[in-house]
């Protein structure tokens, strides 16, 4: 791994041969990871990657040029190729909001993670989970390391450093009739890391889901557990993507200060949360600001790199998304886009539990996760998906049966107006910390059969 | 570099690895973004490593690095790493035999996209937005051009040596026409960076996007104002760039093996396919629905000569008139159910080990002129342009939406046209409901850059050949009445 000396020299020398101003980027990510399926190992696998990205900027000119060679005279072919694009093109568009003296606290590591998580000790921790199986049961999943470091810099002298690991598991067990159960977990501190509870969670589920039935298709009080809260809220959160809101293309677009969804809906980018996985910069070099994005339903603030602020006229939030390869940090992984990205989501819980809210149900379906959300349409926050490893009808206070996976397809602005009960406790599922939460009114619109 | 890689394939097996193989790629990428007119960003990358995979006793290890001066250091991790598998390995890994190969593949190329001069990208994508940017009511436009150059060495501990050079080239145009009632957008040739092959730039030049450019404009206005599609129970047509999308999620993804064998359960799925259908021929589709794997189809986005285990391309049936005949497999995979690969296991990058991929996953022509196709419907409609899609994780259930649809009634399109189609279904019985495929005239490999799986995440490019193709009885809309 790039120490912040290494990283720093090589933002020195990018600087220097290029003959334009320059920022820099350093992505340094290993990835150690131990797949498992049918309770065995499938893949295993280490790798290191790094990833050089220099943007050089001249007048309203932009290019940017990258590579996972620093030695020194790659790191001048960088830097020449990069001032060659610039050269070549025609005046542009492009805006630089100037770096302030901002100061970025050090990122915290714990590296009791590697020492404990290295090959043999993620195989290990698989191995103690799959043999709690009885017969019949079956288990597939992950459990990897991921090793993250991100370095800063620029022309003005301005160099931010990051490092940090953290551990992701997550299991689905299967019983051989097909029935389904999810668990998961992500940690940053190893006391928090529970492998052994969330593949309890998914045994459990998996046990529960064993002889489903059909539901119908309809409007449903819906009970979603934190895993399938956070799916929902990816929808939300791209929605406040800077670009996304100018364009045109989100159903935040020209509301700002509108109540858009229910009183009790506050939702927020919170980096300084110790409960999410943090980064105190972003890829133009800004402090992470923590921000109130939707307030009891009202819509306060949507994120903007240095480019949408400019067009919006607004400072930039920090939150700032690098290149899509240059990290694994999660937020990377499943999304990237230009206009800055909330990966810090942290959701207010509420005075419930997960089984009050079953209690107080009439008629209901409980969804643990779901699978392949995709927008329908982006304007009216319209999104579909389905349910899956572990889905069960409640009826007058208990669960009744586990269900076979049904689809859903229903507007975000409507779900999270609908929400009558919040769990007290949050769990973290990848950077966002969430509640489990009673919804009212959601729309099945279609099953399996 | 021969003997460099050889000699680290025997390092291998001196550790006491039972075979090895290794991959070693350096992958040149170019991507040019317009947008209102303006340049959005033109970036460039080039990536080097190398990816060892160790066998062991039954269990894998895989390394990868980019430091060229440890290559015996990444091999020790993995054959550390094929050890710690050991651990947790009640099946041992078993790979069918290949022949060893000595041989060289390259993408047949006529322009070679980075000798063009990025000038005269930025001229061609100009162009597009001004033509497109011209038309009353555009608020958005937006154009891109992607380029992509892969160096393979494959080596192998049998004695294999392949070289490879592959190129990728491929473009888009998008106009959106925004009010206040919401937004529509229409792309051309598809969403999402357009369409690419693994062509020259050539490949570009013939989509002639320019001349494309005011009819989308155009159409995105239009369908601001068009109405809401109908629901209900219609006939369509999927245009190939829908078909792209439904023969990628609805058989591609299913047809995989280490899905049917479980190793994708804990996310991107399994399939409702079973191993044992295989010998029983299920039914997935009526006699209209023949579908190959063909790794060798020209232009393809998943054409080569050799997978990234050292197996020839191929072309494999995996639907004939509706029954199930094959999957696409890997060495480990195919051994488990009695074959033999047909070269479909794919690393993205360097930096990850194989695993089963599509390559060109094609539904063959069909007999039928276009206007026949029309002729044969009442009441129904023609989709194109791919806007928002999902499916279970058996891929059972999808939904898919558009980006316009076209009003045929009593034989004959009206000029009519719908916004925010939407069409569902089940995968086996949407396909038993397809009962005619548009001849060769009108066939064209479509495809995608971004087809995700894996953990670690992995992205391929994969190819998609079909024609317009008909559907009965297919749900449109999402009203959730049944």
């Amino acid at each position: 791994m790039l120490d912040k000396n290494r990283t720093r020299e090589i933002v020195e020398k990018l600087v220097s041969y290029t003959g334009n101003y320059a920022v820099v980027n350093i992505y340094d990510n290993g990835e150690r990871l131990s797949k498992f399926a049918n309770s065995q190992i499938v893949h295993n696998v280490e790798t290191e990657d790094v990833l050089v990205v220099l943007t050089v900027y001249s007048g309203k000119k932009e290019a940017t040029c990258s590579a996972n060679l620093y030695d020194d005279e790659s790191l001048k072919q960088l830097a020449a190729k990069a001032d060659g694009i610039l050269d070549l093109m025609p005046e542009g568009a492009c805006e630089r909001f100037p770096l302030g003296e901002e100061a970025v606290p050090e990122s915290r590591n714990d590296s009791r993670l590697a020492e404990t998580f290295d090959v043999e000790g993620r195989v290990g921790a698989i191995r103690r989970c799959v043999e709690t199986l009885e017969a019949g049961f079956s288990a597939a999943g992950i459990f990897a390391l991921y090793k993250n470091m991100h370095a800063f810099g620029n022309s003005d002298g301005v160099f931010h450093y990051h490092y940090a690991d953290y551990v992701h598991f997550d299991t689905t067990v299967t019983h051989e009739s097909g029935a389904t159960g999810y668990g998961g977990m992500t940690a940053t501190r190893l006391e928090d890391c529970d492998a052994e509870g969330a593949f309890k969670a998914a045994y459990d589920k998996a046990r529960a889901a064993v002889n489903p039935v059909y539901a119908e298709v309809g409007a449903y009080t819906v009970i979603l557990e934190p895993a399938a809260v956070d799916g929902l809220l990816r929808f939300v959160a791209t929605g406040l993507n800077g670009d996304n809101f100018l364009s045109g293309m989100s159903y935040a677009s020209g509301r700002l200060g509108q109540k858009l969804f229910g009183e009790n809906f506050t939702l927020r980018d919170d980096v300084n949360n110790p409960e999410t996985i943090q980064c105190f910069f972003d890829a133009e070099g800004r402090r992470r600001t923590s921000i109130t994005l939707i307030e009891n339903g009202t819509l306060e603030q949507v994120v903007h790199d240095g480019k949408t602020a400019f067009r919006a006229g607004v400072r930039p939030t920090g939150h700032a998304l690098g290149s899509a390869r240059g990290s694994s940090h999660p937020a990377n992984m499943v999304f990237y886009a230009s206009g800055g990205y909330p990966i810090n989501l942290v959701m207010d819980g509420g005075d419930s539990t997960l089984e009050e809210m079953i209690a107080s149900t009439k008629k209901g379906i409980l969804v643990t996760h779901f699978h392949y959300m995709n927008y329908v349409d982006p304007v009216t926050a319209q999104v579909t998906g389905l349910t899956r490893d572990g889905t069960f009808l409640i009826e007058d206070g208990k669960i009744k049966a586990p269900i076979h996976n049904m689809r859903f397809t229903e507007s975000m602005l409507d779900a999270f107006s609908n929400i009558s009960a919040l769990s007290r406790r949050r769990e973290r599922f990848g950077t966002s910390l969430v509640p489990a939460v009673k919804i009212e009114n959601f729309h099945f619109t279609s099953g399996q059969k | 570099m021969r003997e460099r890689l050889a000699e680290l394939m025997a390092y291998c097996l001196r550790l006491g690895a039972d075979c090895a193989d290794i991959r070693v790629k350096t992958i040149d990428t170019e991507s040019v973004s317009l947008e209102n007119s303006e340049i959005r960003g033109i970036n460039s990358d080039r990536s080097v490593g190398y990816g060892i995979r160790v066998f062991l006793d039954g269990s894998a290890g895989f390394a990868a690095a980019s430091d060229f001066d440890s290559m015996e250091k990444t091999a020790e991790r993995a054959f550390k790493i094929a050890k710690a598998s050991g651990m947790l390995q009640t099946r041992k890994i078993a790979l069918t035999p290949k022949p060893v190969v000595v041989d060289d593949y390259a993408t047949p190329v006529e322009i070679d996209p980075f000798t063009v001069p990025m000038s005269e990208k930025i001229a061609l994508l100009m162009a597009c937005e001004e033509a497109m940017g011209a038309v009353p009511g555009v608020t958005q436009t937006s154009s891109s051009m992607d380029f992509r150059r892969e160096d393979v060495v494959y080596c192998d501990s049998d004695g294999s040596y392949i070289t490879q050079k592959f190129c990728q080239s491929g473009g888009g145009i998008s106009a959106t026409a925004a009010g206040e009632h919401g937004a529509e957008a229409r792309s051309y040739p598809c969403a999402n960076r357009g369409a690419h092959a693994r062509a020259g730039y050539e490949y570009l030049l013939s989509l002639r996007l320019k001349e494309h450019a005011e009819e989308i404009a155009r159409e995105s206005v239009q369908l601001l104002n068009a109405p809401e599609c109908p629901t209900g129970v219609y006939d369509l047509i999927l245009d190939p760039g829908q078909m792209t999308m439904q023969i990628h999620e609805s058989i591609g993804h299913p047809t995989e093996l280490d899905r049917v064998l479980g190793y994708e359960a804990a996310y991107a799925g399994t399939s409702f396919v079973r191993a044992g259908d295989l010998r029983d021929g299920l039914a997935y589709g009526s006699p209209q629905v023949t579908v190959v794997a063909d790794a060798t189809v020209p232009g393809g986005l998943g054409t080569f000569g050799y997978d990234d285990e050292g197996v020839k391309a191929a072309s494999t049936l995996l639907l004939d008139k509706g029954r199930l005949k094959n999957f696409t497999t890997s060495r480990d995979t195919a051994g488990q159910i009695g074959l033999l690969s047909n070269g479909a296991c794919l690393a993205d990058g360097w930096r990850h080990a194989p695993l089963v991929r599509m390559t060109n996953i094609n539904l063959l022509p069909g007999a039928y002129e276009l206007d026949e196709l029309i002729a044969g419907i009442e009441d129904g409609l023609m989709l194109s342009g791919t806007k928002s899609w999902s499916i279970d994780d058996k891929r059972i259930n999808f939904q898919f939406a558009c980006e316009i649809a076209c009003e045929i009634k009593n034989g004959k399109r009206t000029g009519r046209i719908f916004k925010n189609a939407i069409y569902s279904g089940i995968t086996t019985q949407f396909w038993a409901n397809c009962d005619g495929v548009a001849n060769e005239k009108y066939w064209s490999m479509g495809g995608t850059p971004f087809c995700g799986k894996g953990q670690p995440d992995q992205t391929a490019r994969v190819g998609h050949g079909s024609s317009p193709t008909r559907f009965r009885k297919v749900k449109v809309g999402v009203g959730d009445a049944g």
